[in-house]
C-alpha cells in the first residue's frame, strides 16, 4: 500500500526534481482524475446497475410518479401554498427531471450502453439499452409532448431541435421492435448478462417487457390512431407477461439511502397521506386493499386527506410508516423500505387487454380481463405479505362487481380499477388524461382550474436552447395522444 | 483550565530570565534622542552575549559590563549605537534619528521591502493595530472598513465563520475569487472546510464553514499589505489574479534582551436579533391553535394574543451571551548574529448558541541566523490547532433558525421532547430547535503546519541568491452528526466523518541584482523560478441508521458509505522583474512570468504574462517638497494568466448516485453491485489559459509632512477567455462543458483621504476616509448562454447574466407594464409575472471611516463602514410571511392600496386589500423579499489607555508597557428601510461566489471587549 505520509513529506525532493528536470514534462503529467475510471474500464455490466437504479428511483419511483399520484388524488400532502399539490408548476420544478434524470442520466447512459454493446457485439446489453431508452423517451413524451431525440446526443449539435410527440412515439416503437430482435438473438447465442438488478439477466423477461410496453403504448395512442390500436394492444399483451412472476419489479433494500423512493420522500421531505378521494373510491367498491395502502387510525379507520388543505398528522392516515404517529396495523404496508417499484406489471396488461376488448365490443372478455387484472393485483399485494387474503375473499370482491354494458361505463370501471391497482404509479395520470377517468376532484386550494395537461418546459432548455422550445400552456394544452 | 496553568508556567519561566554576571562592574547612563529628550525602552545589550537591559522612562539604565566589551543601543527609528566600555562607569548616549528607518517601507512582491515613494505601482498597507482592536477570530473581519477597494462580508454569527473578501470586484466567473494569502513569503490556501466536498450546494442546506484565513492568529502579525492591482501582483503568478494579501509575522530583534509581551482580551457577544410580529397567536383564519397534537399548524394567523388567555414565550431564548477569551504571550529578542520571535496564542470563543464554539491555539517561532557574513538563514514554524463546533444553518430541516423564526410565540418550545422521548413541536415536518441543538451539529478539527526555510547568499554587494521552501500542510477532520429521530435527510441517524489532508508546497529560487548605472540612474533586477505543487486528498465515511440513538460512532451505523476525492495540481514558473529609477522621481518596473501548468492540455500548457508600471513624483521633480511631500502619479498596464481547474480536460465517470435532487438518494454499492455512469459535465481537451488585463492610473499625494494625504486610483480590468462550466442544453447529453468563454469587466475608483487635523505634543487627531466604487459587467458568458446559476435554487437563485453586474437575483417577479409600473388585478392584488432579474447583489459603492484621538496615554478610535446599493433575497421572509411570524405581517388588518395600474383598464388602482394570509400565500411573489443591503455600521469603538512608564516603574515588577482597552463592536447599524432582517451582511454561501442570499442563518453579533497588553 502506498504510504500517504511519504507522498506528502518529500517536498524537498520535489523541488530538486522540478528544478533539475524542468525539461521533463512528466512532472506536470498529473491531470488524470484519479477518482474516475477510464473509459475502457467502464464496461456494459458496470453501467447497467446505475442506469436501472436511476430509472427506478428517479423516473418510475420519482417526481413523475409523485406528480401522477398527487394530481390524480391518490395521495395528499399538507399545505395551501403554491406548489405541485395545488396544481402549480414552474419551469424550475421540473428541471431536475429533464436535466439530471433523463437527458444527462438515463437516456444518455442507456445510449452509451447501446454504443459499447454495439462495439462489443453484445446484443443482449444492446437490446436492454433500447428498451430502457424507449421507456424513458415515452415518459419524456408523455409529460412534455415534443422533446429532442433525433438531434439529441450529437456532439456537433449544441441546440437539438424538438421532435413532436407523434414522431417520438414512432421512435419508441422502433426502439422496442429492434430491442426485441436483439434480445431474441442474444437468447439464441446464450449471451450472459451481468449487473441486471431488475431481471437477473433473464433476457426472455426483457423481451416480454418490451411487448408489455408496446401494449401500453398501443392503448395510449388509441384516440390518436384509431381502433386498430386495440388489436395491436391485445396482440402485444399475448406476447408479454403470463403472471405476476414476470413483473418488472425493481427491489430496494431495507437500509438507509438504499430504500424505496416513496419511503425516502415521506421520510425526508413530507408527510404523505392517502387522499380522501382514493379512500372514498375504494370504500365504494368495499375494497379490502385499502388497509394495505394506508395506516389505520387508532379506531381502525382510514382517514384520507385533501390536497390544498392543512392536514393534521395525528388525525390522517399516512401511506408509509416512516414518520407515522399512532397505532399501526399488524400487517406490513404497501410502502416499506424494501418495497419494490414496478416498471410495468402483469395486472396492468390485463387492464390494457380488457380495454382493448371493450373497444372491440367484446364485453365478456373485457370483464374477464379486468377481473384477471384485479385478481393479479390482489395476489401481487398479498405476495408481498401486505394483505392476508384467501381466494374466497378475492372471489367475493370480484363477484360483487357488475360490469357495465356501455363502452363509456366500461371504460370508467376498467380505468378506476386500473387506477386502484396502479397506486403510486405514473400510469393513472396518463389514463386520466386519455380517458378522463377516474373523475378526480380539484384540490381544495388550487391555483389552476384544471389538472394540468402536461409539464411546462424546464429551465435548462429555456435558457440554453431557447429558440427550439415549443410555446405551450402546460395547464390547458393537451398532448397529441390526448384526443378523446 | 489546563491552558491557564500552561500559561502561568511559561510566564514564570520567562520572567525569571534575568541574566547576571557578578564579575562585571555596574555601569549606568542615560540615553537621549537628538533633541535631548530621554528615550525610554532602548535596548542595551553587551555585544556577543545575551546580557542586556532596557532604559527606564527617563532614559536611564544600568548594566553589568566589563571594560573593553561593547554596548549596543538599539531603538526603533534611531540609528543603532555601539560604544566600547572604557574606564568611566557612566556612559551617556545620544541617539540619532535614522532617516532610512523612519521612511515608510512596504512589503511588495516576493518578499521585497520597498520605499513606497519609490514604487512605480501602488500597494496598500493596513493598520494592524486597528485589525487587532476588532478582536475577531478571522483577521479578515477585522479589515472591514479599513481599506479602499476591498469588500468584506461577514457571513454568519456563528463562532468561527468565514468571511468573504473581494478585491476590486469579482474577476473569475465561476471559480474562487478569494485573494492569494502570502505569509512570510509562502502562499497558503484559503479553502473552507467543506461539510461534503462532493456537494457544491451544501452551504444551502447546512450553512458555510470556516475559511482558511481563520488559522492566522491576528496578534502574531506585524503588518498586512494588500496588493490590489495586477501590476503589483503579476509577479506572484496566476493565483494572484484576485489580488494578494501579504502578511508578515512578527520577527525577533537583534541585539535585544528578551522582551515578553502578554495580551489578553475578553469579549462578550450577543445576537443582533431581527424583528418579528408579536401580536398574533398561532392559528389559521383567526382561529387559535394550541400546537398540541390535533391542533397543529405552521401558521401564526390566529387571533390577537391579547384576546386569548395564553402565555407568550421569548423567540430568542435559545441564544446565550457568547464569551471569548483571546490570550497570547510572545517573547522576542536576539544577539548580534541571530534573532528570534516566539509566540503562543490561545483564542477561545463560546458562541451565542450552546453548540457554537471556536478554539484556536497557535504556536509560532521565527528565527534568523547569520551563518557567516554572506549566508543568512531564516527558519519559521507555525503550528495551528483549531476546533470549531457549529450547528447547522440554512434551508435544511436541521437548521435551527427555521423553527426559531417560524414558531408562534404562544407555543412553548420547551421541553423539546414529550414523555415518550418523541420530539414535540407546534407543527409537523420540522424540528424543534432545542431538539436540533441537542441532537445534531458539526465539529471541525484543524491541525495546520506552516514551516518554511530560506537561505540567502550574498555573492557580492550587488548579487544575492535566495532559496525558499515553504509548506502548508493541513489536516482537517470534520464530523457531522444528526441523531435518530431528527427529521431530515437522515432521520434514522447519520455520522459523516471527513478526513482531509492538503499539502501546498512552494519552492522558490530568486537571484537579485542591484547595480545602478549611475548615482542618478538606479536599477535592480530579479530573476526567479518557482515550483508550486498541491495535493488535496479527502476521504469521507458516512454511517447512517443508528442501532443505538445518540451514539455517534461508525460502528453504530447499519449503512456505510465511503469515498475519496483527490486533486493534484502542479505549476512550474520562471519570472523576472526589472526596476529602474531616474533621479529619484521617475520609476519604471517591468515584470514577466511564464507558467507551465499541469491542468492545461499537455501540448499547450505554457503561458506568458507581464506587467509594466511607470511612476513619476512631481514633488521631487519640481522641488515642491516644502509643502508637498509626495505627488506620485502612476500608470500601469498588466496581464495575468491563469490555468484551468484540475481535471477539466476530460469527461469523467462518476459513481452512480440516483437522487431526487435534494434530500433522497441511493448510495452505491447497492444490492451488492457497484456502478459507474458518465458525468453530466463534458471535459474539454482544447482549453487554453485565461487572462486578465488591467490598466490602472493613480495619484498619491502627501502634503504638509504627511498630515494630509490623498490617494486616488482608477482601474479598468477585463478578464477574458474565462474558463467556466458553461451550461448547455442537457439534451446534448451534458448539461455543462468547461470552455474558455466568459469575459468580465471591472472598473472602478478608489480614494483614500487621511488627515491629521490636530497634532500637538500631547494631542493628536487622525481621520482616514476611504471610498470605492466598482462597476462590474459580465461582457460575455458563452455562445448562446444567457445565465449561469451561482447559488440558491433555480428560483430563487443568484445568477450571473450577460450584460449585468456579477451576481443578480433571479426570481419570480410581479407583472409590470413597459414603464415599470406594477400591474394589479381588479381586486387590487399584484399579478404574477415572469421569472427574471430582481437586481444586482453588488453594492454601488462602499466606504469606510476611521478616526482616532490620542491625548497623552489615552486614545479613542472609531471605525465606520458604509455600503450603498446592492440587493439580497431574504428568504426568511418568504417563509415567515407565510407562517405569519414576520414583521411584515404585523399590520395584517390594515387596508393597503397598492400603488399600480389596473391591468384591465389601465387606470390607477384604488381598491384596498389587506396584507393577510391570502395576500402572502397567493399573491406575494418572491420579488417581494428582494431587499436592499445598504448599511452604515459603527464597526468598532475603542477606548484605550497606555499607562505612563513612571507609574509602571513604581510597580517594580519589570513592566515596560501596559495598555488597557475597552471596545465595542457592531454597536449600531443603520439599515435600508426595505431590509427586515437584522444584518444585511448575512450570506448563506459564506466566502463562496454566490452572495446575496440569506436564509435561516444564525444572527450576527454585537460585542464588547476588554483588552490588556503588558510588555516586560
Amino acid at each position: 500500500m502506498k504510504n500517504l505520509y511519504s507522498t506528502y513529506l518529500k517536498p524537498s525532493t520535489i523541488l530538486l526534481l522540478a528544478l533539475l528536470l524542468q525539461g521533463c514534462s512528466d512532472y506536470l503529467d498529473v491531470n488524470t482524475n484519479p477518482d474516475s475510471p477510464s473509459d475502457y474500464q467502464v464496461t456494459e455490466e458496470v453501467l447497467l446497475p446505475g442506469i436501472l437504479s436511476e430509472f427506478s428511483y428517479e423516473l418510475v419511483g420519482g417526481y413523475f410518479a409523485r406528480t401522477s399520484s398527487l394530481w390524480t388524488a391518490q395521495v395528499a400532502v399538507t399545505g395551501e401554498s403554491r406548489g405541485l399539490s395545488t396544481l402549480v408548476l414552474q419551469d424550475t420544478d421540473v428541471n431536475n427531471s429533464w436535466e439530471f434524470s433523463l437527458y444527462t442520466s438515463v437516456l444518455k447512459n442507456a445510449k452509451l450502453l447501446e454504443q459499447k454493446a454495439g462495439v462489443n457485439q453484445n446484443k443482449g446489453y444492446s437490446g436492454i439499452a433500447k428498451v430502457i431508452q424507449a421507456y424513458a423517451l415515452s415518459i419524456t413524451a408523455d409529460f412534455w409532448g415534443a422533446a429532442p431525440w433525433s438531434q439529441a446526443f450529437d456532439p456537433s449539435i449544441r441546440k437539438p431541435s424538438f421532435d413532436s410527440q407523434e414522431e417520438l412515439y414512432l421512435v419508441i416503437d422502433t426502439l422496442l421492435k429492434d430491442g426485441i430482435t436483439e434480445l431474441g438473438a442474444a437468447l439464441e447465442s446464450s449471451e450472459t448478462i451481468e449487473g441486471d438488478i431488475l431481471y437477473g439477466g433473464d433476457l426472455l423477461k426483457w423481451g416480454e417487457m418490451a411487448y408489455a410496453l408496446r401494449a401500453r403504448y398501443a392503448m395510449r395512442l388509441i384516440y390518436a390512431k384509431g381502433q386498430g390500436q386495440a388489436d395491436l394492444a391485445i396482440a402485444y399483451v399475448e406476447e408479454s407477461f403470463s403472471s405476476n412472476a414476470d413483473n418488472a419489479s425493481f427491489v430496494f433494500e431495507d437500509k438507509e439511502s438504499a430504500n424505496n423512493p416513496w419511503v425516502q420522500w415521506e421520510d425526508k421531505w413530507n408527510d404523505v397521506f392517502i387522499n380522501k378521494f382514493m379512500v372514498e373510491l375504494m370504500e365504494s367498491y368495499q375494497d379490502p386493499r385499502l388497509i394495505a395502502f394506508a395506516l389505520q387510525q387508532t379506531d381502525g379507520n382510514i382517514v384520507g386527506g385533501e390536497n390544498g388543505t392543512v392536514i393534521q398528522l395525528s388525525a390522517t392516515s399516512q401511506v408509509s410508516i416512516h414518520t407515522a404517529v399512532g397505532a399501526l396495523n399488524a400487517n406490513k404496508y404497501f410502502v416499506e423500505n424494501d418495497s419494490s417499484v414496478d416498471w410495468i406489471s402483469f395486472d396492468e396488461l390485463m387492464f390494457i387487454a380488457a380495454e382493448g376488448y371493450l373497444f372491440k365490443g367484446d364485453y365478456d372478455n373485457a370483464e374477464l380481463f379486468m377481473k384477471r387484472g384485479i385478481r393479479a393485483n390482489f395476489e401481487k399485494i398479498a405476495s408481498q405479505g401486505v394483505l392476508i387474503l384467501d381466494d374466497t375473499d378475492i372471489d367475493d370482491y370480484l363477484n360483487n362487481i357488475v360490469f357495465p354494458t356501455t363502452l363509456e361505463a366500461g371504460q370508467k370501471m376498467i380505468i378506476e380499477q386500473k387506477y386502484i391497482a396502479g397506486f403510486l404509479q405514473i400510469e393513472p395520470y396518463n389514463d386520466y388524461r386519455r380517458t378522463g377517468y377516474p373523475e378526480v376532484p380539484l384540490p381544495v386550494t388550487a391555483f389552476n382550474n384544471q389538472i394540468p395537461e402536461r409539464f411546462p418546459y424546464p429551465t435548462n432548455p429555456i435558457l440554453n436552447n431557447t429558440e427550439n422550445v415549443p410555446d405551450v400552456d402546460y395547464v390547458s394544452d393537451k398532448v397529441w395522444w390526448d384526443q378523446k | 483550565m489546563k491552558i491557564k496553568n500552561y500559561f502561568f508556567s511559561v510566564f514564570l519561566m520567562l520572567s525569571s530570565m534575568t541574566i547576571l554576571n557578578a564579575q562585571n562592574k555596574v555601569h549606568t547612563g542615560k540615553v537621549v534622542d537628538q533633541d535631548s529628550n530621554p528615550l525610554p525602552g532602548v535596548n542595551v545589550i553587551v555585544k556577543g552575549t545575551s546580557n542586556g537591559t532596557q532604559t527606564d522612562f527617563d532614559g536611564n539604565y544600568s548594566i553589568d559590563v566589563a571594560t573593553g566589551q561593547i554596548l549596543i543601543f538599539t531603538y526603533l527609528g534611531q540609528r543603532p549605537e555601539e560604544i566600547t566600555v572604557g574606564s568611566s562607569l557612566i556612559i551617556d548616549v545620544r541617539m540619532e534619528e535614522d532617516a532610512q528607518a523612519l521612511n515608510e517601507v512596504v512589503v511588495v512582491g516576493l518578499g521585497q521591502v520597498k520605499d513606497p515613494s519609490k514604487l512605480a505601482y501602488s500597494v496598500s498597507q493596513v493598520d494592524t493595530d486597528q485589525v487587532l482592536k476588532a478582536n475577531e477570530a478571522d483577521l479578515i473581519n477585522g479589515l472591514a472598513g479599513k481599506s479602499a477597494g476591498i469588500q468584506i462580508n461577514n457571513s454568519s454569527g456563528l463562532a468561527g465563520s468565514s468571511s468573504r473578501i473581494v478585491i476590486r470586484g469579482v474577476s473569475s466567473l465561476n471559480f474562487g475569487n478569494e485573494p492569494l494569502y502570502i505569509i512570510d513569503g509562502v502562499p497558503i490556501s484559503n479553502t473552507e472546510n467543506d461539510i461534503d466536498a462532493s456537494d457544491p450546494d451544501q452551504a444551502l442546506f447546512y450553512g458555510s464553514t470556516a475559511g482558511g484565513s481563520i488559522d492566522i492568529a491576528p496578534d502574531q502579525i506585524k503588518d498586512i499589505t494588500i496588493l490590489k492591482g495586477a501590476a503589483a501582483s503579476a509577479i506572484y503568478g496566476s493565483r494572484a489574479a484576485n489580488g494578494v494579501i501579504v502578511i508578515q509575522t512578527k520577527k525577533g530583534i537583534k541585539n535585544s534582551a528578551p522582551q515578553v509581551s502578554f495580551r489578553s482580551a475578553t469579549t462578550m457577544s450577543s445576537i443582533i436579533a431581527p424583528e418579528f410580529q408579536t401580536e398574533y397567536a398561532q392559528g389559521s383564519d383567526g382561529v387559535y391553535f394550541s400546537g398540541e397534537p390535533g391542533r397543529q399548524t405552521s401558521l401564526s394567523w390566529g387571533p390577537k394574543i391579547s384576546e386569548l388567555d395564553v402565555p407568550t414565550y421569548e423567540r430568542f431564548d435559545i441564544f446565550r451571551t457568547g464569551i471569548t477569551y483571546d490570550n497570547s504571550v510572545s517573547v522576542r529578542g536576539g544577539m548580534d548574529k541571530s534573532s528570534y520571535f516566539t509566540s503562543f496564542s490561545a483564542y477561545n470563543q463560546n458562541g451565542t448558541l450552546e453548540t457554537s464554539s471556536f478554539d484556536r491555539y497557535s504556536f509560532l517561532i521565527n528565527a534568523t541566523h547569520n551563518i557567516s557574513e554572506k549566508f543568512k538563514l531564516n527558519a519559521k514554524m507555525n503550528y495551528v490547532n483549531s476546533f470549531n463546533e457549529r450547528p447547522f444553518e440554512g434551508n435544511g430541516l436541521s437548521s435551527i433558525m427555521w423553527t426559531v423564526s417560524g414558531a408562534p410565540i404562544t407555543y412553548n418550545l420547551r421541553p423539546s421532547v414529550d414523555g415518550d422521548g418523541n420530539q414535540r413541536l407546534y407543527r409537523t415536518n420540522r424540528n424543534n430547535p432545542y431538539f436540533i441543538l441537542d441532537n445534531s451539529g458539526s465539529e471541525y478539527i484543524t491541525n495546520r503546519f506552516l514551516p518554511s526555510l530560506s537561505l540567502e547568499y550574498n555573492v557580492n554587494d550587488w548579487i544575492s541568491v535566495k532559496g525558499t521552501a515553504g509548506l502548508d500542510f493541513s489536516l482537517n477532520n470534520g464530523k457531522v452528526f444528526e441523531n435518530k429521530g431528527l427529521l431530515g435527510t437522515f432521520s434514522t441517524g447519520r455520522l459523516l466523518l471527513t478526513d482531509r489532508k492538503s499539502r501546498d508546497f512552494n519552492g522558490e529560487l530568486i537571484v537579485t541584482l542591484d547595480k545602478d548605472f549611475s548615482e542618478k540612474f538606479t536599477a535592480d533586477y530579479l530573476l526567479g523560478a518557482n515550483v508550486f505543487d498541491t495535493k488535496d486528498f479527502t476521504s469521507f465515511s458516512q454511517g447512517s441508521s443508528f442501532i443505538i440513538p445518540s451514539f455517534y460512532d461508525l460502528s453504530n451505523a447499519t449503512a456505510l458509505l465511503t469515498d475519496e476525492i483527490t486533486t493534484e495540481r502542479r505549476i512550474v514558473s520562471y519570472f523576472g522583474q526589472a526596476n529602474f529609477g531616474f533621479n529619484d522621481f521617475l520609476f519604471l518596473t517591468l515584470t514577466g512570468r511564464n507558467d507551465k501548468s499541469s491542468t492545461l492540455p499537455k501540448k499547450d500548457n505554457s503561458f506568458f504574462y507581464y506587467s509594466s508600471s511607470l511612476g513619476f513624483d512631481m514633488a521631487k521633480a519640481f522641488d515642491l517638497r516644502n509643502w508637498l511631500d509626495r505627488a506620485m502619479l502612476r500608470g500601469s498596464y498588466s496581464r495575468v494568466g491563469n490555468d484551468a481547474p484540475a481535471y477539466a480536460t476530460t469527461t469523467n465517470y462518476i459513481k452512480a448516485n440516483p437522487s431526487d435532487g435534494q434530500h433522497g438518494n441511493i448510495d452505491f454499492p447497492f444490492r451488492g453491485v457497484g456502478s459507474y455512469v458518465q458525468s453530466a459535465v463534458e471535459g474539454n481537451p482544447l482549453l487554453t489559459p485565461e487572462f486578465t488585463n488591467e490598466f490602472e492610473i493613480s495619484a498619491d499625494l502627501q502634503f504638509f509632512k504627511n498630515r494630509l494625504g490623498l490617494e486616488v486610483s482608477y482601474y479598468d480590468r477585463r478578464s477574458e477567455d474565462q474558463i467556466f462550466n458553461v451550461p448547455q442544453a442537457a439534451t446534448t447529453g451534458f448539461n455543462a462543458k468547461f470552455e474558455n468563454a466568459g469575459s468580465i469587466q471591472n472598473k472602478g475608483i478608489e480614494a483614500t483621504l487621511s488627515i491629521t487635523p490636530i497634532q500637538t505634543k500631547d494631542f493628536r487627531w487622525d481621520v482616514n476616509v476611504n471610498y470605492s466604487k466598482n462597476e462590474s459587467e459580465v461582457l460575455k458568458l458563452a455562445e448562446g448562454v444567457e445565465s449561469v446559476r451561482l447559488a440558491g435554487f433555480t428560483n430563487p437563485g443568484i445568477f450571473i447574466r450577460k450584460g449585468e453586474p456579477y451576481g443578480v437575483i433571479w426570481t419570480t417577479l410581479y407583472k409590470r407594464n413597459e414603464s415599470g409600473a406594477l400591474l394589479l388585478d381588479d381586486n387590487g392584488y399584484p399579478i404574477q409575472g415572469d421569472v427574471g432579474n430582481a437586481g444586482s447583489v453588488l453594492p454601488k459603492w462602499t466606504g469606510g471611516a476611521t478616526t482616532s484621538f490620542e491625548y497623552k496615554g489615552l486614545s479613542l478610535s472609531m471605525v465606520m463602514d458604509v455600503r450603498i446599493g446592492g440587493k439580497i433575497i431574504n428568504l426568511d421572509e418568504n417563509y415567515n410571511t407565510y407562517y405569519g411570524t414576520s414583521i411584515l405581517t404585523a399590520d395584517r388588518e390594515k387596508d393597503v392600496v397598492i400603488k399600480g395600474i389596473r391591468e384591465s383598464d389601465g387606470q390607477p388602482n384604488t381598491v384596498a386589500i389587506k396584507k393577510d394570509f391570502t395576500y402572502w400565500n397567493q399573491y406575494a411573489q418572491l420579488e417581494e423579499f428582494v431587499q436592499k443591503t445598504d448599511f452604515i455600521k459603527l464597526r468598532n469603538v475603542t477606548l484605550a489607555y497606555n499607562m505612563p512608564k513612571k507609574s509602571l516603574q513604581k510597580l517594580g515588577i519589570g513592566l515596560s508597557g501596559a495598555r488597557f482597552g475597552f471596545s465595542g463592536r457592531n454597536l449600531w447599524i443603520k439599515k435600508h428601510d426595505s431590509f427586515t432582517g437584522a444584518d444585511p451582511e448575512l450570506s448563506l454561501y459564506g466566502s463562496g461566489n454566490g452572495q446575496g442570499l440569506t436564509n435561516f442563518q444564525i444572527p450576527t453579533n454585537k460585542s464588547y471587549s476588554l483588552t490588556l497588553n503588558l510588555t516586560f
